[in-house]
């Protein structure tokens, strides 16, 4: 054993127990401690702590059952879904509404607009020409203000 | 070994993405995968069993809170150890708690001071000495400092890294490695309770 690894260093050791270390402080490490019982003292010591207390928890852990837990759990996720589903579906009823209700008056009013201000015409439409087959019948119209062209087709049965 | 990791990372996500969407299914899965690890974890900050099991669901529960916010740039295991511990440590600084936790018995939940003697003990003279060597180590558990408790338990408990504690802790890696150190010399004082039955 050379340098500094002659003295036992316990916050070293502590690094070496958890593997810690790098390659060449490990194999250093390791060859002082073959020669050294202070350390293999601290060592078993470790890893007696170490047993004792995962004794400790495994027994507590092995008399606990968790279905309990699940049980639990499960019921207040779904419980927590169910409030946040039905107040999603409020969010969304209000929304609608709040949508629906300026499309709603907007479109009255179109209708109302277009209502007070169409001018039905009640004058016959002047027919431009008309073609009689023996299966079927054509006329082709004009409309009086608007001048569109109208264009009848009748088959017969 | 890097096709398992991969693999786990890739079981890890696909149980995330589900957890995201809230399927109950991998919730459960969730919960069976990690059940007994954060009770440990739990039990070894507050050594308490009952208070244990309500941190544990308390985590479960805060983990489908806010699954959401998980992104993935840790792992699943340690953002899970990360609230577990959060969730320990409020509860010991609840006042009411602290009370307990000073005056109850070091020994087990019934109080006794007698060891149970299990059909496996080689013998009642070294039976009676590991438990009392249990006892010793816990109740020097009990009075360590909460965050070499932490860094303990996380250590012996999930086998983690420094790296892996640093990260779970935000503490730097020399902080992780002092606060063990510090822990480990406390612990050996219990050793003295029993100083013939070991080693």
């Amino acid at each position: 054993m050379k340098g500094e690894y002659d003295k036992c260093d316990q916050n070293l050791l502590s690094r070496y127990i958890d593997n810690e270390l790098g390659s060449d402080d490990h194999h250093r490490v390791s060859e002082h401690i073959k020669d050294c019982p202070a350390c293999q003292m601290t060592m078993q010591e470790n890893q007696l702590i170490t047993e004792t207390f995962k004794n400790r928890i495994g027994k507590e852990l092995s008399g606990v059952t968790f279905d309990g837990l699940h049980k639990k759990v499960i019921t207040k996720v779904r419980e927590k879904e169910k409030s946040r589903l039905s107040g999603l579906h409020n969010r969304m009823a209000t929304k609608k509404l709040f949508f629906s209700l300026p499309i709603a008056a907007v479109l009255i009013l179109i209708i109302t607009i277009s209502f007070f201000n169409t001018n039905y015409t009640t004058d016959p439409s002047a027919i431009v020409n008309s073609i009689n087959t023996k299966n079927s019948s054509v006329m082709i119209l004009e409309t009086q203000e608007s001048h569109m062209t109208v264009i009848w087709f009748n088959e017969a049965s | 070994m890097s096709d398992l990791k991969n693999k786990e990372l890739d079981d890890e996500s696909r149980i995330v993405a589900r957890l995201k969407k809230g399927h109950e299914g991998a919730f459960r899965i969730l919960m069976q995968q990690y059940q007994g690890r954060l009770f440990n974890i739990a039990l070894g900050i507050t050594a308490d069993k009952e208070e244990s099991l309500e941190i544990v669901q308390e985590v479960f529960l805060k983990v489908y809170r806010k699954i959401h916010t998980f992104n993935q740039e840790a792992k699943l295991s340690s953002w899970l150890h990360r609230i577990t511990v959060n969730e320990s440590l409020n509860w010991k600084r609840r006042w009411k708690r602290r009370f307990k936790w000073y005056h109850q018995p070091m020994d087990g939940n019934d109080g006794s001071h007698y060891p149970e003697l299990t059909s496996d003990d080689p013998d009642p003279e070294t039976a009676y000495q590991k438990k009392e060597l249990e006892n010793a180590l816990w109740k020097k558990l009990k009075e360590l400092p909460e965050k070499a408790r932490v860094v303990f338990v996380l250590n012996v408990m999930e086998e983690l890294t420094y790296d892996e504690i640093a990260e779970i802790l935000k503490i730097s890696r020399g902080t992780v490695s002092s606060r063990l150190f510090y822990a480990r010399r406390k612990l050996k004082e219990s050793l003295n309770y029993s100083d013939d039955s070991q080693i």
